[in-house]
């Protein structure tokens, strides 16, 4: 026989998760669904089954995540909602606040660029480097597009508030430029975006 | 099913404040087995309760350094219970009545 390779606490783990991606239950509420999993499975190894036994007699007895989301929605209507609306804040922070930081970024890049090279033929070597690796990073952001949302999605469903809180601070980033000691072109570059 | 539960759980909280594992359990002891009713069903539940302040839910770390959600009856819990524990006597005596009643047969009509 080989030995059981189950985890108790990731397969209850895993098996809130996956009520938990519903998006019907608060945190509170998967902590309790977990702790009771925990009871269920220990009183039936108390009764002679295996961990593996006890955790899938647990689980069909609990419910499964159709029965138990529809249960949940009828009281936890606002969890959706929340969600719905931090994705909303979210969305609207970096489609706005991204692409005007990078502006702001590859503006400031291209007037160091001149200022220290003037139109000569190094610096339109570094701008066509630079334009060559920007494409790549585009490329790069689109291959890991699976990664990314599936962090802002855990992000929401873990702690909703922090992360629409963060999402603000890409509008605040300009404001640093103010601190780099002998940025010439601070006030112009601020103005101009 | 799960409407049914909740004068169920305010009885077995009238006793003592108990978890919802707990809960279950003497549910389905009481029931011998009966009660088939998907467990996790029962929190959606206590959850609606304790909106309506009819139990009171606390975490409370056991022995065993797990976390339960203890619940207990409030004041107004205990109202409701009376208020439903007398209307669901007052419905169960009329069944019992009326199933009670001589089945009619064509030589009363």
């Amino acid at each position: 026989m080989e030995p059981s390779t189950f985890n108790l606490k990731q397969s209850v783990d895993n098996y809130i998760g996956f009520i938990k991606n519903q998006g019907s239950i608060t945190n509170s509420d998967a902590a309790e669904l977990s702790a009771h999993l925990y009871d269920a499975t220990d009183s039936l190894i108390n009764r002679g089954l295996s961990e593996e036994e006890a955790f899938i007699i647990a689980c069909k007895r609990l419910g499964n995540e159709d029965v138990l989301t529809q249960e949940y929605s009828k009281v936890n209507a606002s969890v959706k909602m929340n969600g719905i609306w931090a994705y909303l804040i979210i969305g609207f922070n970096l489609c706005y606040s991204l692409p005007s930081l990078f502006l702001l970024c590859v503006g400031m890049f291209y007037l160091t660029v001149y200022t220290i090279y003037s139109s000569s033929i190094e610096s339109t070597l570094i701008v066509t480097i630079f334009h060559l690796l920007v494409t790549f990073f585009v490329f790069y952001i689109a291959r890991k597009k699976n990664e990314i949302s599936q962090f802002i999605e855990k992000q929401v469903q873990y702690n909703t508030l922090r992360i629409v809180c963060l999402s603000f601070i890409p509008f605040f980033l300009p404001l640093l430029l103010i601190l780099i000691p002998g940025l010439r072109f601070t006030k112009r570059a601020l103005a101009s975006p | 099913m799960a409407s049914s539960l909740a004068p169920l759980v305010l009885i077995i909280l009238r006793r003592q404040e108990s978890y919802g594992y707990q809960i279950i359990q003497e549910l389905r002891e009481k029931s011998g087995g009966q009660m088939a009713v998907a467990e996790g069903t029962l929190y959606p539940v206590l959850k609606k309760m304790e909106a309506k302040k009819w139990v009171e839910g606390v975490w409370k770390k056991a022995d065993s350094g797990r976390e339960r959600r203890y619940y207990k009856l409030t004041s107004n819990g205990t109202q409701e219970l009376e208020q439903q524990y007398s209307q669901l006597n007052f419905v169960s005596q009329l069944i019992h009545k009326l199933w009670n009643l001589p089945l009619s047969t064509s030589s009363n009509l």
